[in-house]
């Protein structure tokens, strides 16, 4: 489980902080989602709890182990392994899609071919290996970002955490990225943790959801109920 | 006129690889300095300004610097460098290093935000993140690198005083086009200057195609 409790947040340059005491967790085989209006600091939370930016307050634990109190020693590597960052806008690198989706086990010291034929084998998955040899410039920006949510499950991480994962997706693509997130936590149990304003794809997954607003959590709930709430919030004004 | 062309291409041959073997060498350790500083907030904010400042120093300063350390009552005259083709490669990559890491320091920045961060999260370590960010600056490294090698080209002050312009060992294009001058021998100077020019085009069109390779 990734728990994070209290946690505060702010940038070096700023005074306010943009994370406020938001306790959360994403649990092994879970869903956890964030919803709330741009700028209310999901991103950032987000980063926190993939171990990318410290809080400055609070803690983050991952199957109970700090990971800010290891970050010198190699067990932190390990730790930081299980969790994987998907980001909002897609950074591919330079080559092919395949290349592109190996990368993250290429880093982790898997052998080409190995690396190779997980990718394909991912691709497939997703549904989009005929685009196993394009390059970056040939492909539009929903292709782009299931390349880049393809390299992220290639790793096969213990918690997967997608920041506004179909915002360039067609309905199609929904479908089947939903429908492989879904049978990644049940089969295989991954946590996943998603921001999203897209509530129709957010509605076909069970588990927990905080609303947030600048920086605060201020519903917290199940998926189903925590949308509701937030619907009614909005049409409130 | 055969003898000038054959001196023409002996100077050429010499000034090319002079420059590029102090571009190499400055490169390997800019691009490793570069990174140590934008991994260090402290560093970069007291040592990029300095570096900055240095970009523009005179080459003479440098020559002259050089000439009081290489020559034979100097701390390092016992290794016999001064009037040689090292010496010349010395002071040029001297020269370069505070460019190479200006422009070098900025392009890894920029990549580190980006690459970096995937790297990180991809599981790399610390080698995985700067094999990856350096990987991805290519086109950028590339281009600081022709910057700097043009810049060693050029320089006159650092190969005529460490140099000495000793016909058939250390004379190089700008030193032969200096003495022509003041010879008056405006014939070989000309031809000098030109292949100088065309050198330095051809190089950056080069590096531009592989730029645009690269970045397929």
């Amino acid at each position: 489980m990734i728990f994070a409790d209290n946690v505060w947040f702010k940038y070096e340059e700023s005074k306010d902080f943009v994370i406020r005491g938001i306790s959360l967790k994403v649990n092994e085989g879970g869903v956890t989602i964030l919803l709330g209006p741009n700028g209310s600091g999901k991103t950032t939370l987000l980063k926190i709890l993939s171990l990318i930016i410290e809080p400055v307050k609070g803690s983050v634990t991952i199957d109970g182990l700090n990971y800010w109190e290891l970050a010198k020693s190699r067990k932190a590597i390990d730790l930081r392994r299980k969790v994987v960052y998907v980001h909002e806008k897609p950074i591919l690198i330079r080559g092919e899609v395949w290349e592109n989706v190996a990368v993250g086990l290429r880093l982790r010291g898997y052998s080409r071919d190995e690396a190779e034929r997980i990718a394909y084998e991912t691709l497939e998955l997703l549904g989009i290996r005929e685009l196993r040899n394009k390059r970056r410039r040939e492909l539009s920006a929903g292709e782009a970002q299931m390349v880049s949510i393809a390299r992220a499950l290639a790793i096969k991480p213990k918690y997967l955490i997608l920041d506004e994962p179909t915002s360039n997706l067609d309905h199609e693509k929904k479908t089947t990225l939903s429908k492989v997130l879904r049978t990644l936590t049940k089969e295989e149990g991954i946590g996943v943790a998603i921001a999203s304003h897209d509530y129709p794809f957010i509605s076909a997954f069970t588990g927990e959801a905080i609303v947030m607003e600048n920086g605060k959590a201020i519903i917290s709930s199940n998926i189903g109920d925590a949308l509701s709430k937030y619907s009614a919030l909005i049409s409130s004004g | 006129m055969v003898f000038m062309w054959g001196e023409v291409l002996e100077i050429t041959s010499r000034s090319v690889m002079i420059s590029l073997s102090a571009t190499l060498l400055a490169a390997s350790w800019s691009i490793l300095a570069s990174y140590a500083l934008t991994r260090s907030k402290t560093a970069s904010k007291y040592v990029m300004p300095v570096l900055q400042s240095l970009v523009g120093i005179p080459t003479v300063l440098i020559g002259l610097l050089l000439y009081t350390i290489l020559s034979r009552s100097g701390p390092l005259g016992f290794l016999s460098l001064l009037y040689t083709p090292n010496a010349i490669i010395l002071g040029e990559s001297i020269l370069i290093t505070p460019l190479l890491i200006t422009y070098i320091y900025g392009s890894l920045k920029a990549s580190l935000d980006t690459y970096g961060e995937l790297a990180y999260v991809l599981g790399g370590d610390k080698l995985g993140i700067a094999s990856l960010v350096i990987r991805e600056s290519t086109p950028q490294l590339f281009s600081s690198i022709i910057i700097a090698f043009s810049r060693a080209m050029g320089e006159l002050g650092i190969a005529l005083m460490v140099g000495g312009n000793i016909k058939g060992l250390t004379r190089v294009m700008t030193t032969a086009i200096a003495l022509e001058v003041s010879k008056g021998e405006f014939e070989l100077a000309i031809a000098l200057g030109a292949i100088l020019v065309l050198i330095t085009i051809s190089v950056a069109v080069i590096v531009n195609l592989i730029k645009k390779w690269w970045e397929r």
